[in-house]
């Protein structure tokens, strides 16, 4: 289901901001020309992505500083050694798909 | 008598759903956050043991201090997960492998106490992180959830700050426990 969930102006270059979808918490943003919006909730272990850092096209989540591409979900950084075991484990980011119309941003949620 | 297939109303699940709080997710972090808890209330138990010698013997105290509140935030939240409607893993190994914080685990240079003490103060970092994201999604729309997890956030933060004290020499501000498990904002049962 497409969601309306943020005008473009609000968008501004390299950063993001965090909206509700329904139910879902997303964050939306902009690098270049592109937009990205991905759940909000770290693969990992649910940390809160919205007050993550984003270094180049990654998020950082702020609990484990696991890294994520912000387009393709996946992890690029898992910072614990082999030892952690299967509690290093992660998922890929869940990303959203997004629309642009009459400069209104629509993201959709499965 | 209610059917065996019929579901309850259960209107202290219902009211936080239309208040918008996602009850399904909200139950996912609690499981992470009192498996962090149940998680470090045994390593604590390792380190504490560790902490040895002249310099170690004056840390055990403030260790086991932490140590037990840190299991009684785990008893203290526990039973809201199944108010809600969730449960605890049936597997003990698939519930640590869930904690929001990572095994806070025995360094190898453990016979440096300020070894231990930086693990220490690193789980309670953790821990504020996680029971503090609970208290920002429940803040006003889940009252009892938000009470608990702030009483929890409120020992973590005194017990960070016993550690960078210990650690750094920044003022804590406070005195430690009168007694270990005193659990002076968590203690379900005060005597």
């Amino acid at each position: 289901m497409w969601f309306k969930i943020a005008n473009v102006a609000e968008l501004k270059n390299s950063s993001f901001i965090y909206k509700k979808a329904g139910n879902t918490h997303v964050v939306i943003g902009k690098l270049g020309p592109k937009i990205f919006a991905f759940d909000s909730r770290c693969p990992h272990k649910g940390g809160p992505l919205q007050d993550g850092t984003i270094i180049g096209r990654r998020i950082k989540c702020p609990w484990h500083g696991y890294e994520y591409d912000i387009f393709t979900g996946k992890p690029t950084l898992i910072p614990y050694p082999p030892e952690y075991g299967n509690w290093r484990k992660t998922g890929n980011l869940i990303i959203y798909d997004v629309k642009v119309r009459s400069k209104i941003v629509f993201v959709n949620i499965q | 008598m209610p059917k065996k297939d019929e579901q309850p109303e259960v209107v202290g699940r219902s009211i936080i759903e239309k208040a918008g709080i996602n009850v399904d997710q909200l139950i996912d972090k609690l499981v992470r956050g009192v498996a962090a808890e149940l998680t470090t209330y045994y390593y604590y138990t390792i380190l504490r043991m560790h902490l040895t010698g002249l310099e170690g013997e004056g840390l055990k105290e403030i260790a086991e201090d932490a140590r037990l509140e840190d299991r009684m935030h785990f008893e203290l939240m526990t039973p809201r997960i199944y108010e809600l409607g969730g449960r605890l893993p049936s597997d003990i190994r698939k519930f640590a492998d869930m904690a929001a914080c990572p095994d806070a685990y025995l360094p190898k240079n453990w016979e440096d106490p300020k070894s231990i003490l930086e693990v220490l103060l690193k789980a309670e970092q953790c821990a504020i992180r996680v029971w503090t994201e609970v208290c920002n999604l429940t803040i006003g729309k889940d009252p009892r959830t938000y009470d608990l997890a702030q009483r929890i956030v409120q020992e973590e933060v005194e017990h960070e700050a016993w550690f960078l004290e210990l650690l750094y020499g920044r003022p804590s501000g406070h005195f430690r426990r009168r007694f270990p498990g005193e659990g002076p904002h968590s203690k379900r049962f005060p005597e």
